[in-house]
């Protein structure tokens, strides 16, 4: 999953540099109000901790070996925002002293491992783990958690890696960059990673969890207490970065109107006629009378936010009185 | 530091752990991993120490330097610009003292990678373009274009050179330097005081890795059970792990009873010379000229 350099343009390696900036800033402070002098030496640790996991060969069914990332594991153990320095300094060692992921492009791997990795597999652990878990919950919780962020962070490697033909071409319209479109850099980076590098992942996030568990229970339990700010933080950067989608120029596979897939295929099936415009939504085209284009879509997204975290919130207040 | 000769010497496995004909295990896997780690230190120790072209430039603009010139290769788009970047690489290495086979074990990797990779990209399934080879089946046309070859050599290019250049700056920098170069770069010293932890505990806890799974292979005779390696794997990272945290807590005491306040105080930096606002000048340049080729 380490991007080299090479594959990625200059747009996407510093849209990536900056959106990785405020992540460091936020960790960095976070971490300094947390007495610096006390959590130096364990962001050091946790991050040489995890460059060793990755050279780690973990025996698998067939007699093979496979190596893991261990996001989810330090995010866990030392919790999200310590891990994403941890992972982000583990990155910066292998790209500059060993070549193993690129100069260019430490921004996208730390986005992809450091970051959505680290709080993706700490959220959907103290998510699956909420509550008092059996052992046998406590384990698919840390699975799931190592399997889901591996494909989490390998999806978004890929769709980096995707967008780069339609992002960056030569005059002629060839790609500068990384050569595949997302319909064929997606399967290619999700297959080996849903089938094979994610149960990797997830069985070594288990094993060694686990065991942190049974030897030091309160290692996972003190360090790993739900706090639901990283989720808050998340969505916010989502809500910013959603009006990218205008940059696109065309409209999304699959979500044509009549008139498109009439040029696109010669003639309109019956039922997408008979239904076309039945329902026209509250915002149609997230478009809002009288309001530019980029600020429509960011309230759309914000309404959208809304609408799911109420939806959440009144699901699960039974949930939490059960 | 010279690496001895019986380091880099193949040898047979001790003990019946491999026996012949048989693939290599996880612990010989493992094995493999730490003493190819602790060979790449070595050997840039090695190379760090010659008198060479890059090892003469102030640690500052040599880190400066060589990522301007990763950051030109980004930005070349014609093969026969990322050549001539490919041949000051080559340059560089022969003015350096760097060993051709040393970088080329370092570029060889991605490389190969890459050209694997792009193999699909030279037909025209992918990319469409004039023919310069083809065949068809079931109907199909199936061609290599001029194209295609275009787009996949250019990446693989790309990617070489851009490797190179971050080989030769790992090869001839030592670690202490390179991270000084980056703190003379403006990267925050929270930071570089981590990375310069980070590479001490790394070769620490490879030494633990080391001697558990020397342990490990010494006693073992036979094949042994996927259950039982897998616990033996969980049982030795989740070691590591809690090992980590105890010597971070055994540090932070260490540090806080001598009045460390987070900073890493370095030896005084030198102010560049002329030789280094050359090599800046020079890779300034090879920059200019690669955002129009």
């Amino acid at each position: 999953m380490h991007i080299p350099d090479g594959y990625l343009g200059p747009r996407t390696c510093i849209a990536l540099y900056a959106a990785m900036l405020p992540v460091w800033l936020v960790s960095s402070r976070r971490l300094d109000k947390a007495l610096k002098i006390k959590r130096l030496p364990l962001i050091a640790l946790a991050a040489a901790f995890t460059f060793v996991v990755m050279m780690f060969n973990i025996p698998i069914p067939g007699g093979s070996t496979g190596h893991m990332v261990g996001g989810a594991v330090v995010a866990i153990v030392v919790g999200p925002w310590a891990a994403s320095v941890a992972l982000s300094i583990a990155l910066a060692l292998q790209a500059m002293l060993f070549g193993d992921g690129g100069i260019t492009a430490l921004g996208a791997n730390c986005f992809n491992m450091a970051f959505i990795m680290s709080f993706s597999g700490y959220l959907i652990y103290r998510l699956a783990a909420s509550g008092e878990p059996t052992p046998k919950r406590r384990w698919a919780a840390m699975f799931l958690s190592g399997y889901v962020a591996v494909n989490i962070a390998a999806l978004a490697a890929a769709v980096e890696l995707g967008v780069q033909p339609a992002l960056e071409q030569t005059l002629d319209g060839r790609p500068l960059y990384a050569p595949y479109p997302l319909a064929i850099a997606v399967p290619a980076m999700m297959v080996p990673h849903l089938l094979f590098l994610g149960p990797i992942e997830g069985l070594g996030t288990a094993l060694i969890v686990s065991y942190v568990f049974r030897t030091n229970e309160e290692l996972v339990v003190e360090r790993g207490r739900l706090s639901t700010r990283p989720l808050w933080a998340a969505l916010i950067i989502m809500i910013i970065l959603t009006p990218l989608g205008l940059l696109a120029a065309g409209t999304p596979w699959g979500e044509w109107g009549v008139e498109e897939v009439k040029t696109l295929v010669g003639y309109v099936p019956e039922g997408m006629q008979r239904l076309a415009g039945a329902w026209k939504g509250v915002m149609p085209g997230y478009g809002m009378g009288g309001i530019s284009n980029v600020l429509a879509y960011i309230l759309s997204a914000l309404l959208g936010s809304i609408a799911v975290v109420t939806v959440i919130y009144l699901l699960g207040r039974p949930w939490q009185r059960r | 530091m010279k690496i001895p000769a019986w380091f880099g010497a193949e040898t047979t496995p001790p003990g019946p752990a491999r026996g012949g004909g048989q693939t290599e295990g996880f612990v010989e896997k493992n094995l493999g991993a730490v003493t190819g780690f602790m060979k790449e230190v070595l050997e840039s120790h090695e190379y760090s120490h010659r008198k060479g072209m890059l090892q003469a430039i102030e640690a500052r603009a040599r880190t400066g330097g060589i990522i301007i010139l990763v950051v030109s290769a980004a930005f070349m788009e014609k093969i026969l610009s990322l050549l001539v970047l490919a041949l000051v690489a080559a340059a560089i290495m022969r003015l350096s003292q760097v060993d051709g086979p040393s970088l080329l074990k370092r570029v060889l990797p991605p490389a190969l990678f890459t050209g694997i990779l792009v193999i699909p990209a030279f037909f025209s399934f992918i990319t469409p373009g004039s023919e310069i080879v083809g065949f068809t089946v079931a109907g199909y046309r199936i061609a290599m274009t001029v194209e295609g070859v275009e787009v996949g050599l250019r990446l693989l290019v790309r990617v070489s050179v851009m490797v190179s250049f971050v080989a030769l700056l790992f090869l001839t920098t030592k670690e202490a330097d390179l991270f000084r170069g980056l703190k003379g770069l403006s990267v925050p010293g929270f930071f570089i005081t981590a990375l310069f932890m980070t590479f001490r505990y790394i070769l620490i806890l490879l030494k633990t890795v080391e001697d558990s799974t020397l342990s490990r292979k010494s006693r073992t005779i036979s094949r042994t059970a996927l259950k039982g390696s897998q616990g033996w794997f969980a049982g030795r990272v989740a070691f590591l792990l809690q090992r980590s945290i105890n010597i971070s807590e055994e540090v932070t005491m260490a540090m806080a009873s001598r009045g460390f306040k987070g900073k890493i105080k370095t030896l005084e930096e030198k102010n560049l010379s002329g030789r280094d606002y050359l090599w800046l000048g020079f890779t300034s340049f090879l920059f200019f000229i690669a955002l129009g080729v």
